[in-house]
């Protein structure tokens, strides 16, 4: 298994947000946990970065043990992550954000070559290179944060609702890029609401219903489930 | 007033400038990182000013040295200030404003306990007197305008071309996302810290042989240093320099049209009136 959490309890204050949660990913692969609102998705994915303490259980990348790690370890590990609200660096160019992205690595040749790999997958940032990244349309932030995340030349990117605020027809787009990176041979965890956007990438699926996983299993037999449907429409 | 003495007020100025910019681009360092006002700043340029008289005075030893440790012992003090009493209160911005008005406290007494409240004073080798025509500027005023602006100027460079710079600019704008990329704000926030605290001990060692010295000279200095980085723009580093510029130039011109005790209060007027029309500062973001 790539990553594995193991009855992962994490409290938000002193609510609980998510209890026991139990989840694997093969490696290669795109799975996808999707639940209304509130229902503990972002939340997993920061406590997966370290950004966030787990009460109990255990994260494992690759079969090492990563809960408590700090997030430049985790990072380093091979796991990136594109936030919610993309966490872009408003004021510095599409450039400079990519470059970071690059931050832990030392192989200049390599960084140029992934570079290379983002422009091929988003040609739009090529064209916007010198802009800042707070001027950019809310499609092409999408892309420089998914880029960004690339840069680190990951083995598992997550992705937190990359949907969200995104026209239809960026969406479609979207679920290409998230197919082309899988084919590149990176594994895609991809937290979601939006059913279209899963049923076009996932192979697998997870159902978070307030803190717990109520479902899993193959998304084509999910699909047609009262509870998935539950989940996408809140 | 006639061309000459305007003149001089510019240099007089750039003087002022080089020494506030020294103290604001720390605080604003700090505040852009660490996102905490940290007030106690004006006591770093303090002891950087009294270790410097320690080793000048005290033991006799050369000014060079002295402010070579001087600048160091600063930049270190800045490192422990950041791993023992602001890290556990990142993210707490107001708990770390109080910590460090208790901080102001703490060293002044210490200083005070150390040395005694009696004025000290120490001479830089910097002696004798630039002429630029029938323009005169001492050379120890010289040393402070080269030395704030080759400093600045190498920061600047250091953000804009090091990674860690870089990293530093991407910590100030987006924290979370600074951390995703596998930033160590950590690590960050010990150099941010060690750099601005370093600077502070350089304008405390250059200013505190024209001056004389007392526990509280921190004081005055962190007033200057806020409102620069106000009018410059909130963490903003070209900005902290631009407000430099200006109170510094305002602080310089004005004696030569009034009083010397007119400057401070003409050049906080003047500070209210931009931010009047300007609420983020002449450089700041949004």
């Amino acid at each position: 298994m790539l990553l594995s959490l193991k009855d992962v309890s994490i409290y938000y204050g002193s609510a609980m947000a998510v209890t026991e949660v139990t989840l694997s990913q093969e490696e290669g692969t795109v799975v996808s946990v999707i639940g209304a609102n509130g229902a503990g998705k972002s939340t997993t994915l920061k406590a997966i970065t370290g950004l966030v303490p787990i009460q109990s259980g255990s994260i494992e990348f690759d079969g090492r043990r990563i809960d408590g790690a700090p997030t430049d370890a985790i990072v380093k590990a091979g796991i990136a992550c594109v936030p919610e609200s993309r966490k872009l660096f408003p004021h510095m160019n599409v450039l400079s954000n990519l470059k970071l992205g690059a931050y832990l690595r030392r192989d200049k040749q390599g960084i140029e070559e992934d570079l290379e790999g983002v422009f091929v997958l988003f040609p739009r940032l090529k064209e916007r290179l010198r802009q800042k990244a707070g001027s950019l349309s809310g499609g092409e932030q999408q892309m420089l944060a998914i880029g960004r995340a690339l840069m680190s030349k990951p083995r598992l990117l997550m992705m937190d609702e990359p949907s969200l605020g995104l026209a239809p027809i960026v969406i479609d787009s979207l679920a290409e890029n998230i197919n082309e990176i899988n084919r590149r041979g990176v594994s895609v965890l991809l937290v979601e609401q939006n059913a279209g956007l899963v049923s076009r990438v996932a192979q697998r699926c997870y159902v978070l219903e307030v803190g717990r996983i109520v479902l899993e299993g193959n998304i084509n037999e999910m699909m047609s489930n009262d509870s998935v449907r539950r989940a996408f429409l809140g | 007033m006639d061309e000459i003495n305007v003149l001089q007020g510019v240099l007089n100025g750039l003087t002022c400038a080089g020494w506030y910019v020294l103290v604001a681009v720390g605080l604003s360092l700090v505040l852009s990182i660490m996102n905490i006002v940290q007030l106690s700043h004006g006591e770093i340029y303090m002891i950087g000013a009294y270790v410097v008289y320690y080793f000048c005075v005290n033991l006799g030893i050369s000014f060079y040295l002295g402010f070579v440790i001087a600048v160091l012992a600063s930049g270190l003090l800045g490192i422990v200030l950041e791993r023992v009493f602001f890290r556990p209160f990142r993210g707490k911005p107001d708990q770390a404003l109080v910590l460090s008005i208790g901080l102001i406290l703490v060293f002044q007494n210490i200083v005070l306990a150390i040395a005694g409240g009696t004025p000290k004073s120490y001479r830089s080798p910097f002696e004798g007197v630039v002429k630029i025509g029938s323009l005169a500027l001492s050379t120890e005023r010289l040393v402070i305008i080269i030395a704030g602006f080759v400093l600045i100027g190498a920061l600047f460079l250091f953000i804009r071309f090091a990674k860690n710079g870089q990293a530093m600019l991407a910590i100030s704008q987006d924290r979370e996302g600074a951390a995703l990329q596998g930033i160590n704000i950590n690590r960050l926030s010990a150099i941010a810290m060690f750099v601005g605290c370093a600077l502070a001990g350089v304008a405390g060692g250059l200013v505190g042989a024209l001056f004389t010295l007392t526990p509280t000279m921190g004081a005055t200095v962190l007033m200057k240093g806020i409102a620069v980085i106000i009018l410059g723009g909130l963490g903003s580093i070209s900005g902290a320099v631009l407000g430099g510029l200006i109170i510094g130039l305002i602080d310089g011109l004005v004696p030569v049209v009034t009083s010397s005790y007119m400057a401070s209060l003409i050049g906080f007027a003047i500070v209210i009136l931009i931010l009047l029309f300007r609420p983020r500062g002449l450089w700041g973001h949004e």
